[in-house]
Protein backbone atom coordinates (compact mmCIF):
# COMPACT_ATOMS: atom_id res chain seq x y z
CA UNK A 1 0.00 0.00 0.00
CA UNK A 2 2.86 2.67 0.92
CA UNK A 3 4.67 1.84 -2.38
CA UNK A 4 1.20 2.15 -4.87
CA UNK A 5 0.74 5.64 -2.46
CA UNK A 6 4.41 6.28 -3.27
CA UNK A 7 4.24 5.64 -7.13
CA UNK A 8 0.77 7.54 -6.47
CA UNK A 9 2.37 10.72 -5.44
CA UNK A 10 5.29 10.24 -7.66
CA UNK A 11 2.60 10.00 -10.46
CA UNK A 12 0.15 12.59 -9.43
CA UNK A 13 0.74 16.65 -9.79
CA UNK A 14 2.64 18.09 -6.82
CA UNK A 15 -0.18 19.93 -5.15
CA UNK A 16 -0.52 22.30 -3.09
CA UNK A 17 -4.05 22.25 -2.34
CA UNK A 18 -5.72 23.22 0.74
CA UNK A 19 -7.44 19.85 0.81
CA UNK A 20 -3.82 18.38 1.33
CA UNK A 21 -2.49 21.25 3.95
CA UNK A 22 -5.97 21.11 5.52
CA UNK A 23 -5.19 17.24 6.27
CA UNK A 24 -1.29 18.07 7.52
CA UNK A 25 -2.87 20.99 9.75
CA UNK A 26 -5.36 18.38 11.07
CA UNK A 27 -2.79 15.74 11.14
CA UNK A 28 -0.13 18.01 13.26
CA UNK A 29 -3.10 18.72 15.04
CA UNK A 30 -3.73 15.25 16.01
CA UNK A 31 -0.20 14.37 16.37
CA UNK A 32 -0.01 17.57 18.28
CA UNK A 33 -2.72 16.82 21.25
CA UNK A 34 -2.02 13.30 21.39
CA UNK A 35 1.81 13.59 21.82
CA UNK A 36 1.44 16.16 24.48
CA UNK A 37 -0.98 13.29 26.25
CA UNK A 38 1.46 10.93 25.95
CA UNK A 39 4.15 12.74 27.08
CA UNK A 40 2.16 13.80 30.09
CA UNK A 41 1.54 9.63 30.62
CA UNK A 42 5.10 8.98 30.47
CA UNK A 43 6.28 11.65 32.45
CA UNK A 44 3.88 10.33 35.36
CA UNK A 45 4.99 7.00 34.95
CA UNK A 46 8.30 7.83 35.16
CA UNK A 47 7.68 9.73 38.50
CA UNK A 48 5.65 6.88 39.55
CA UNK A 49 8.15 4.36 38.90
CA UNK A 50 10.27 6.59 40.87
CA UNK A 51 7.91 7.16 43.73
CA UNK A 52 7.79 3.44 43.39
CA UNK A 53 11.27 2.65 43.90
CA UNK A 54 11.36 4.77 46.68
CA UNK A 55 8.69 2.92 48.30
CA UNK A 56 10.25 -0.43 47.83
CA UNK A 57 13.98 1.06 49.17
CA UNK A 58 11.60 2.32 52.33
CA UNK A 59 9.96 -1.08 52.36
CA UNK A 60 13.72 -2.76 52.78
CA UNK A 61 15.31 -0.33 54.87
CA UNK A 62 12.20 -0.59 57.42
CA UNK A 63 12.11 -4.23 57.69
CA UNK A 64 16.12 -4.40 58.10
CA UNK A 65 16.40 -1.49 60.47
CA UNK A 66 13.38 -2.99 62.34
CA UNK A 67 14.73 -6.56 62.02
CA UNK A 68 17.85 -5.58 63.63
CA UNK A 69 16.58 -2.95 66.80
CA UNK A 70 14.58 -6.27 67.54
CA UNK A 71 17.28 -8.65 67.20
CA UNK A 72 20.02 -6.22 69.31
CA UNK A 73 17.08 -5.16 72.35
CA UNK A 74 15.18 -8.57 72.59
CA UNK A 75 16.65 -11.29 70.80
CA UNK A 76 20.41 -11.44 71.24
CA UNK A 77 22.13 -13.03 74.28
CA UNK A 78 23.34 -10.17 76.06
CA UNK A 79 20.10 -8.15 75.07
CA UNK A 80 19.77 -4.41 74.88
CA UNK A 81 16.85 -4.54 77.17
CA UNK A 82 16.17 -1.93 79.62
CA UNK A 83 12.92 -1.67 81.31
CA UNK A 84 10.93 1.58 80.50
CA UNK A 85 13.73 2.62 78.62
CA UNK A 86 12.51 5.71 77.29
CA UNK A 87 14.77 5.26 73.44
CA UNK A 88 16.98 3.02 72.58
CA UNK A 89 20.46 3.37 70.62
CA UNK A 90 20.44 0.77 67.59
CA UNK A 91 23.05 0.37 65.78
CA UNK A 92 22.28 0.58 61.90
CA UNK A 93 22.60 -2.71 59.59
CA UNK A 94 25.64 -2.12 57.35
CA UNK A 95 22.93 -2.84 53.90
CA UNK A 96 21.23 0.47 54.70
CA UNK A 97 20.65 2.87 51.40
CA UNK A 98 22.75 5.69 51.45
CA UNK A 99 20.82 9.20 51.41
CA UNK A 100 18.05 8.00 53.49
CA UNK A 101 17.60 8.84 57.01
CA UNK A 102 16.45 6.56 59.91
CA UNK A 103 15.03 7.81 62.97
CA UNK A 104 13.84 5.55 66.37
CA UNK A 105 11.12 6.49 68.07
CA UNK A 106 10.59 6.88 71.67
CA UNK A 107 9.12 4.04 73.40
CA UNK A 108 5.16 3.38 74.63
CA UNK A 109 4.70 0.84 77.37
CA UNK A 110 1.54 -1.27 77.07
CA UNK A 111 -0.41 -0.58 80.00
CA UNK A 112 -2.53 -3.89 80.55
CA UNK A 113 -6.20 -3.11 81.87
CA UNK A 114 -8.34 -6.80 81.88
CA UNK A 115 -8.08 -8.14 78.38
CA UNK A 116 -6.89 -5.57 76.41
CA UNK A 117 -5.29 -2.12 77.41
CA UNK A 118 -3.37 0.56 75.50
CA UNK A 119 0.07 1.99 74.71
CA UNK A 120 0.57 5.10 77.31
CA UNK A 121 4.05 7.67 77.60
CA UNK A 122 4.07 6.50 81.67
CA UNK A 123 5.72 3.09 82.08
CA UNK A 124 3.56 1.30 84.45
CA UNK A 125 6.59 -1.25 85.38
CA UNK A 126 9.98 -2.28 84.54
CA UNK A 127 8.40 -5.43 82.31
CA UNK A 128 5.69 -3.38 80.05
CA UNK A 129 6.26 -4.26 76.72
CA UNK A 130 7.29 -1.30 74.64
CA UNK A 131 6.05 0.04 71.70
CA UNK A 132 9.03 1.31 69.31
CA UNK A 133 8.26 3.05 65.64
CA UNK A 134 11.15 3.42 63.13
CA UNK A 135 10.58 5.64 60.30
CA UNK A 136 12.56 6.08 57.22
CA UNK A 137 12.96 8.66 54.97
CA UNK A 138 14.06 8.37 51.38
CA UNK A 139 15.76 11.44 49.23
CA UNK A 140 12.79 13.00 48.01
CA UNK A 141 10.99 12.85 51.21
CA UNK A 142 9.10 9.75 51.22
CA UNK A 143 8.44 8.43 54.79
CA UNK A 144 7.41 5.34 55.74
CA UNK A 145 7.05 3.74 59.32
CA UNK A 146 6.69 0.94 61.09
CA UNK A 147 5.76 0.40 64.75
CA UNK A 148 7.04 -2.96 66.27
CA UNK A 149 6.75 -4.04 69.79
CA UNK A 150 9.76 -5.43 72.25
CA UNK A 151 9.21 -7.28 75.27
CA UNK A 152 11.95 -8.32 78.60
CA UNK A 153 13.72 -10.82 76.99
CA UNK A 154 14.06 -13.97 78.77
CA UNK B 1 -13.30 13.03 -5.09
CA UNK B 2 -10.97 11.62 -8.11
CA UNK B 3 -7.92 14.33 -6.71
CA UNK B 4 -8.90 12.12 -3.31
CA UNK B 5 -8.55 8.60 -4.86
CA UNK B 6 -5.81 9.60 -6.97
CA UNK B 7 -3.08 11.47 -4.96
CA UNK B 8 -2.21 11.00 -1.37
CA UNK B 9 -4.25 12.96 0.52
CA UNK B 10 -5.12 11.39 3.89
CA UNK B 11 -2.20 9.48 4.28
CA UNK B 12 -0.50 12.00 6.58
CA UNK B 13 -3.73 11.05 8.71
CA UNK B 14 -3.67 7.89 8.21
CA UNK B 15 0.27 7.57 9.52
CA UNK B 16 -0.79 9.83 12.66
CA UNK B 17 -3.39 7.80 13.05
CA UNK B 18 -1.10 4.37 13.65
CA UNK B 19 1.25 6.78 15.15
CA UNK B 20 -0.92 8.07 17.56
CA UNK B 21 -2.58 4.20 18.10
CA UNK B 22 1.04 2.39 18.52
CA UNK B 23 2.44 4.83 20.83
CA UNK B 24 -0.73 5.03 22.63
CA UNK B 25 -0.49 1.38 23.26
CA UNK B 26 2.85 1.72 24.45
CA UNK B 27 1.99 4.34 26.88
CA UNK B 28 -0.74 2.19 27.93
CA UNK B 29 1.26 -0.28 28.87
CA UNK B 30 3.87 1.79 30.64
CA UNK B 31 1.36 3.16 32.84
CA UNK B 32 -0.35 -0.05 33.63
CA UNK B 33 2.71 -0.80 34.33
CA UNK B 34 3.37 1.78 37.13
CA UNK B 35 0.18 1.24 38.37
CA UNK B 36 0.63 -2.62 38.94
CA UNK B 37 4.42 -1.54 40.76
CA UNK B 38 2.56 1.09 42.56
CA UNK B 39 -0.50 -1.07 43.80
CA UNK B 40 1.76 -4.70 44.84
CA UNK B 41 4.37 -1.93 46.73
CA UNK B 42 1.21 -1.12 48.33
CA UNK B 43 0.41 -4.10 49.25
CA UNK B 44 3.36 -5.31 50.52
CA UNK B 45 3.85 -2.45 52.89
CA UNK B 46 0.08 -3.13 54.75
CA UNK B 47 1.48 -6.95 54.93
CA UNK B 48 4.79 -5.70 56.80
CA UNK B 49 2.87 -3.39 58.69
CA UNK B 50 -0.02 -6.32 59.34
CA UNK B 51 3.06 -8.90 60.07
CA UNK B 52 4.89 -6.29 62.89
CA UNK B 53 1.33 -5.73 64.56
CA UNK B 54 0.64 -9.22 64.90
CA UNK B 55 4.21 -10.38 65.86
CA UNK B 56 4.31 -7.01 68.68
CA UNK B 57 0.15 -8.18 69.56
CA UNK B 58 1.85 -12.09 70.27
CA UNK B 59 4.83 -10.39 72.53
CA UNK B 60 2.61 -8.49 74.61
CA UNK B 61 0.46 -11.67 74.96
CA UNK B 62 3.87 -13.39 75.87
CA UNK B 63 4.46 -11.21 78.38
CA UNK B 64 0.94 -10.66 80.06
CA UNK B 65 0.79 -14.23 80.29
CA UNK B 66 4.04 -14.22 82.42
CA UNK B 67 2.99 -11.07 84.45
CA UNK B 68 -0.19 -12.62 85.49
CA UNK B 69 2.10 -14.70 87.53
CA UNK B 70 -0.08 -17.95 87.86
CA UNK B 71 0.16 -21.19 85.95
CA UNK B 72 -2.13 -21.25 83.66
CA UNK B 73 -4.47 -24.47 83.05
CA UNK B 74 -2.17 -27.05 81.92
CA UNK B 75 -2.16 -30.88 82.52
CA UNK B 76 -1.28 -31.45 85.75
CA UNK B 77 -1.65 -27.54 87.25
CA UNK B 78 -5.47 -26.63 87.12
CA UNK B 79 -5.34 -22.60 87.57
CA UNK B 80 -6.51 -20.49 85.23
CA UNK B 81 -7.68 -19.85 81.62
CA UNK B 82 -5.16 -19.06 79.42
CA UNK B 83 -5.92 -15.39 78.75
CA UNK B 84 -7.15 -13.69 75.04
CA UNK B 85 -5.68 -10.49 74.95
CA UNK B 86 -6.73 -7.28 72.47
CA UNK B 87 -4.28 -5.21 71.27
CA UNK B 88 -4.26 -2.32 68.58
CA UNK B 89 -1.28 -1.13 67.37
CA UNK B 90 -1.40 3.00 66.39
CA UNK B 91 -1.28 4.46 62.96
CA UNK B 92 2.14 5.12 61.33
CA UNK B 93 2.73 7.09 58.40
CA UNK B 94 1.45 5.42 55.18
CA UNK B 95 -0.47 2.58 57.63
CA UNK B 96 -3.50 2.29 59.87
CA UNK B 97 -3.69 0.98 63.02
CA UNK B 98 -4.15 -2.65 63.37
CA UNK B 99 -6.73 -4.18 65.91
CA UNK B 100 -5.81 -7.86 66.95
CA UNK B 101 -7.04 -10.37 68.63
CA UNK B 102 -4.41 -12.87 70.48
CA UNK B 103 -5.96 -16.10 71.44
CA UNK B 104 -3.56 -18.60 73.43
CA UNK B 105 -4.09 -22.36 74.41
CA UNK B 106 -1.57 -24.47 76.13
CA UNK B 107 -0.29 -27.80 74.95
CA UNK B 108 1.20 -30.77 76.18
CA UNK B 109 4.73 -30.23 77.32
CA UNK B 110 6.84 -32.89 77.92
CA UNK B 111 8.73 -31.90 80.94
CA UNK B 112 7.20 -31.02 84.41
CA UNK B 113 7.31 -27.65 85.03
CA UNK B 114 7.77 -26.52 81.49
CA UNK B 115 4.30 -25.31 79.51
CA UNK B 116 4.25 -25.42 76.06
CA UNK B 117 1.64 -22.64 74.97
CA UNK B 118 0.06 -21.57 71.40
CA UNK B 119 -0.71 -18.15 70.44
CA UNK B 120 -2.44 -16.81 67.56
CA UNK B 121 -3.12 -13.38 66.54
CA UNK B 122 -6.07 -12.78 64.66
CA UNK B 123 -8.13 -9.54 63.04
CA UNK B 124 -10.10 -8.48 65.42
CA UNK B 125 -13.52 -9.35 65.87
CA UNK B 126 -12.47 -12.86 65.20
CA UNK B 127 -13.37 -15.42 67.56
CA UNK B 128 -11.57 -17.26 69.67
CA UNK B 129 -12.57 -20.68 68.18
CA UNK B 130 -12.28 -19.37 64.56
CA UNK B 131 -8.43 -18.30 65.87
CA UNK B 132 -7.32 -20.90 67.65
CA UNK B 133 -8.83 -23.74 68.97
CA UNK B 134 -8.23 -27.24 71.43
CA UNK B 135 -8.32 -25.26 75.12
CA UNK B 136 -10.08 -27.78 76.47
CA UNK B 137 -7.63 -31.12 75.24
CA UNK B 138 -4.77 -29.18 75.39
CA UNK B 139 -4.27 -29.41 72.09
CA UNK B 140 -3.37 -25.93 70.33
CA UNK B 141 -4.86 -25.77 66.13
CA UNK B 142 -4.94 -22.70 64.51
CA UNK B 143 -7.33 -21.58 62.32
CA UNK B 144 -7.37 -20.22 59.29
CA UNK B 145 -7.94 -16.94 60.38
CA UNK B 146 -4.83 -16.94 62.56
CA UNK B 147 -1.94 -14.01 60.87
CA UNK B 148 0.47 -15.53 62.91
CA UNK B 149 1.25 -18.46 65.36
CA UNK B 150 3.76 -18.57 67.89
CA UNK B 151 5.01 -21.74 70.06
CA UNK B 152 6.10 -21.27 73.37
CA UNK B 153 7.38 -22.59 76.36
CA UNK B 154 7.21 -21.31 79.32
CA UNK B 155 9.79 -22.94 82.37
CA UNK B 156 8.14 -22.40 85.60
CA UNK B 157 11.23 -23.45 87.52
CA UNK B 158 14.87 -21.54 87.68
CA UNK B 159 17.14 -22.63 85.07
CA UNK B 160 18.70 -25.96 86.11
CA UNK B 161 16.17 -26.65 88.91
CA UNK B 162 13.93 -29.82 87.68
CA UNK B 163 11.84 -29.78 90.58
CA UNK B 164 10.64 -27.24 93.62
CA UNK B 165 12.71 -26.79 96.66
CA UNK B 166 14.70 -24.12 98.79
CA UNK B 167 16.62 -23.05 95.85
CA UNK B 168 13.85 -23.88 93.34
CA UNK B 169 10.98 -22.03 94.09
CA UNK B 170 7.83 -22.35 91.39
CA UNK B 171 7.95 -18.96 89.79
CA UNK B 172 5.79 -19.44 86.91
CA UNK B 173 7.12 -18.21 83.41
CA UNK B 174 10.65 -17.63 85.19
CA UNK B 175 11.62 -17.85 81.14
CA UNK B 176 10.59 -18.18 77.91
CA UNK B 177 11.80 -20.06 74.63
CA UNK B 178 10.08 -19.14 71.58
CA UNK B 179 10.59 -22.62 69.25
CA UNK B 180 8.20 -21.87 66.25
CA UNK B 181 7.20 -18.74 64.66
CA UNK B 182 4.99 -18.79 61.64
CA UNK B 183 3.76 -15.72 59.84
CA UNK B 184 3.20 -17.16 56.44
CA UNK B 185 -0.61 -16.65 56.46
CA UNK B 186 0.08 -12.73 56.34
CA UNK B 187 -0.78 -11.12 52.95
CA UNK B 188 0.39 -8.57 51.03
Amino acid sequence: MLYAMIRARLRAEPSDSGDTLLEVVISSAVVGIAAVALIGALLTSITASSEHRSLTVNDTALKSYADAAVQQIQRQASANWQGCAASYTVTAPTNMPSNYSVALSGAQYWTGSGNSGSWTSSCPGATAPQLLTVTVTSPTQVATSVSFVVRKPT
Amino acid sequence: MSRLRNDDDGGVLVLAVIFVFVVGLLGGAIATFASASLTQTSSLGKGRTQEYAAEGAIQVAIQRVRDLNTVATAPGYGGTACPTTSVTIPATTGALSTSLTVVCVVGQASVPFQRKIVFAACPSGTSDVNCLSGQATFTPVPKAAALVVATTLYYDLPNGCTTVGSSCALTPGTSVDISGWDASAVTG
